[in-house]
């Protein structure tokens, strides 16, 4: 359906507009955006604001009142509904696994309306499970409730997967974890997104987890206004206004230093250091861990090491990383 | 990620997931058994009973084989035929009620529901006859009127309390509306109408009782035989072999209610 053979496809919106008959303001206001091809976008804001309807609109479970959706270069609103949602992954917070049937059964709903012979559609439940890190043997012919939830959004994430859309819509889909496996699953996806580059669209209104999975972030207010559409670093270092000064929240440089990696920070030095005693981090960790190390460790100084490279991290330097960040935003922890 | 793995029903050592246990199999086959067998005995009883009695001729005349049989072919078939047209009519009505666009009509669906089960069945039959006559046709009519409304209901409440995320989760991933109520909302609706089928069912062999009123005949006729030329014995056959029909399609109902019940549901 979508040509996806130069490895991704992009999303064009462009004044997008939905009313509802009988309110005076408009759910989403004339919203127009692109997604780059291969990236995931993040639409944060507050319950209310328009940004779970600006999804749906992309896979016409809510239809545009106007305005223009393109995928690839094809124009949406020209597709029939239910042939354009088989080719986009859709997952939501509520993972909505159907109770009566198997895990297999489940992530192979898509391929078999899309008419795939059995034995593909196997092959295919088997390999996803083993990508989102479930034991195919040990739990395909299982049903949804016999899954922890997290076990159940995964296979909510390999479902969305199945006939490899290159375009997912995912719907708050971690919202409903406790945070321990809710952060799990936001690193295995981060894992799979490296892997699969797909072209998304992520819901969420927790900042932390826009920062953490967005190659950007859209920061929404209400009717889907945009208030800043920019990479994740370039928001906490120069949020455009109070709005979203406000949702990033307290401590927005700390935040900051969880997005830059050890190996990216200024050093003072390159001169290889012993050991000596100092705290240890690993070059791919994060400033913010450096700086936890620091504290701990009641030092100013810790010691980088990425492979046989033993460098010296002064605090000095972190700050000194931070400031510059500012101005060039390279987005360097993915 | 093995710890939580466990949890749920996941039966020992890697059985087949989802299926009851055997434990729970044994139970299940016990409850099936205990109704037939508890039939059995009360029909035994029964024989016993009316085989040692002295009969006078009236008796002799109903409570005999031919008869008997006749009288059970009789109200089986009301039964039968009755349940079938119920089924035609109602489950498509219900899936039409819970349509979105139909979901206005569903509060009148429920009233006229509640109301229905409030009529007494014996005045709605007495109306019809006065209007058209009587005979199996009547009978009918009035048994389909009165069993229609609970099955209506269930298959409306089944379809509406299928969860609505899992509706839009399927038209996410490219069902169509008719592919969403057959293999999703009808599939999960199953339990709720099985369960209005069996009520209906076991009402209809109730009620059936009332057709000898409109010369449809059934064991009806043996109990109000026996009423107005007070005969014990007949009357008693009558209504136990009548309970006894009621069991066992409340039985049968269970029956096929645990077997189509969709896997998976708790």
């Amino acid at each position: 359906m979508f040509d996806n053979s130069d490895g991704g496809v992009g999303i064009e919106l462009r004044e997008l507009t939905k009313r509802y008959p009988g309110q005076s303001a408009p759910a989403v206001d004339n919203i127009s955006l692109d997604v780059p091809a291969g990236e995931l976008v993040v639409f944060v804001g507050p319950s209310g604001c328009g940004k779970t309807t600006t999804m749906k609109m992309i896979n016409r479970l809510i239809e545009p009142t106007s305005g223009s959706i393109h995928i690839g270069g094809e124009d949406v609103l020209k597709m029939r509904p239910d042939e354009l949602r088989r080719h986009v992954g859709y997952v939501i917070q509520q993972i909505g696994l159907f109770p009566h049937l198997t895990i297999a059964q489940n992530i192979g709903v898509v391929p078999k309306l899309l008419g795939w012979s059995k034995t593909k559609i196997t092959d295919r439940v088997d390999e996803l499970l083993g990508l989102v890190g479930l034991d195919a043997a040990q739990f395909r012919s299982r049903y949804p409730r016999q899954l922890s939830g997290g076990q159940q959004q995964r296979v909510g994430v390999a479902r969305a997967l199945a006939a490899d859309p290159p375009v997912m819509l995912m719907d708050e889909p971690f919202g409903a974890t406790d945070p321990i496996t809710r952060e799990h699953l936001q690193n295995e996806f981060l894992r799979l997104q490296r892997e699969l580059r797909k072209t998304i669209i992520f819901v969420t209104h927790d900042f932390e987890e826009a920062i953490k999975l967005g190659d950007w972030i859209a920061v929404l207010r209400d009717g889907s206004h945009i208030a800043q559409y920019d990479r994740p670093a370039r928001i906490l270092g120069a949020p455009a206004d109070d709005y979203v000064a406000g949702f990033i929240g307290a401590a927005a440089t700390l935040k900051r230093l969880a997005l830059i990696a050890v190996d990216d920070a200024r050093f003072a030095g390159d001169a290889p250091v012993p050991a000596n005693g100092l705290p240890e981090i690993d070059g791919a960790a994060t400033l913010r861990e450096a700086l936890d190390a620091m504290v701990a460790g009641g030092t100013e100084e810790v010691v980088a090491v990425s492979g046989d490279m033993r460098r010296l991290l002064t605090y000095h330097d972190v700050c000194r990383t931070v400031q510059s960040e500012g101005q060039e935003v390279e987005h360097s922890v993915r | 990620m093995s710890a939580d793995v466990l949890t749920g029903t996941a039966a020992i050592g890697g059985e087949v997931y989802g299926g009851p246990s055997l434990r729970g199999r044994t139970r299940a086959l016990l409850r099936h058994l205990g109704t037939p067998v508890a039939i059995a005995v009360v029909l035994g009883a029964l024989y016993l009973w009316v085989h040692g009695l002295k009969l006078d001729s009236i008796e002799q005349r109903t409570l005999n084989y031919t008869y008997i049989h006749d009288r059970v072919i009789e109200h089986v078939k009301l039964t039968v035929v009755a349940t079938l047209l119920v089924i035609v009519i109602a489950i498509p009505l219900g899936v039409l009620v819970s349509r979105p666009k139909a979901r206005w009509v569903s509060p009148i669906v429920l009233g006229l529901s509640n109301l229905g089960q409030a009529i007494p069945s014996i005045g709605l039959l007495v109306l019809l006859t006065i209007k058209f006559g009587v005979g199996f046709k009547i009978a009918m009519f009035g048994l389909v009127a009165y069993a229609v409304l609970p099955v209506l209901r269930n298959t409306m409440v089944g379809i509406q309390q299928v969860d609505p995320f899992l509706v839009e989760a399927a038209r996410g991933m490219g069902m169509t509306r008719r592919q969403v109520l057959v293999s999703v909302e009808l599939r999960l609706a199953v339990p709720v109408i099985l369960a209005g089928l069996r009520t209906a069912l076991v009402l209809t062999v109730g009620v059936a009782t009332l057709a000898a009123f409109v010369n449809a005949g059934g064991l009806g006729e043996m109990i109000v035989n026996g009423i107005k030329l007070s005969r014990h014995p007949v009357l008693i056959t009558g209504s136990v072999l009548t309970c006894c029909i009621a069991f066992l399609v409340d039985w049968l109902g269970n029956l096929v209610e645990d077997l189509l019940r969709p896997r998976g549901l708790s």
